[in-house]
């Protein structure tokens, strides 16, 4: 396993807005499924990394 | 010995798989690459990294190992391309984020094989806690400047 180190910083910066950015998207994707909504509904609104085969193709 | 459940690709863009307890876990990943114009080491392939749950209770049923090995899966499946590195962030809007936190870290410790560097960072927006964790593979030719640029994310407290 790799060292784990832990910073802690008070953000108001392009890096808060990162962070906020991701923290939304995730929000209102759980929403989404909670209500029973497919991701692909989402496919324009978000960009999805489609995942890699996992028969390794 | 325990298994990962099977990984099935329900989409083009998710993982997904269901426990014993018949739970149904998503797993997907979203490109934030675009938003790290000003961190060129950072700015190559950074996806963050997102499990959520669409069906069942995960407070019922208890804890499952074979939930952390999927986990473990996905990301052997991730990296197997070494210059992809992700981003976990918890959600901290039902106060459960540390909870969350420590499930991955214990996922993580437990799980991991060595080949993963985690880093993680805890982020205070608009008096909102954001816990968030780098993992990078050791093996990724730009480790130590993506982890440095990482930190430096983190730093830039003040900036506009």
């Amino acid at each position: 396993m790799g060292k784990t180190k832990t910073i802690q910083k008070t953000l108001n910066s392009k890096g808060a807005s990162i962070f906020k950015k991701m923290l939304e998207d995730k929000k209102a994707i759980h929403q989404h499924l909670k209500k029973g909504g497919k991701l692909d509904d989402l496919k324009n609104k978000y960009r999805f990394v489609k995942p890699l085969s996992t028969s390794g193709s | 010995m325990l298994n990962p459940y099977p990984l099935q690709e329900a989409d083009n863009f998710s993982y997904q798989f269901i426990t014993d307890t018949g739970i149904t876990y998503h797993v997907y990943f979203l490109d934030y690459s675009y938003m790290f114009a000003g961190y060129p080491a950072l700015g190559r392939k950074i996806y963050s990294f997102n499990i959520d749950v669409s069906e069942g209770d995960t407070d019922i049923s208890g804890s499952d190992e074979r939930t952390g090995l999927t986990i473990v899966e996905v990301f052997r499946i991730f990296f197997s391309q070494v210059e992809n590195v992700t981003v976990y962030v918890c959600d901290s809007s039902d106060e459960r984020h540390i909870a969350r936190k420590r499930k991955f870290d214990f996922w993580f410790w437990k799980y991991s094989d060595g080949s993963i560097i985690k880093e993680d960072g805890v982020a205070i927006v608009e008096d909102m806690e954001i816990l968030n964790s780098l993992l990078i593979h050791r093996n990724n030719p730009d480790c130590a400047e993506i982890i440095f640029a990482f930190k430096d994310l983190n730093a830039r407290a003040g900036d506009k």
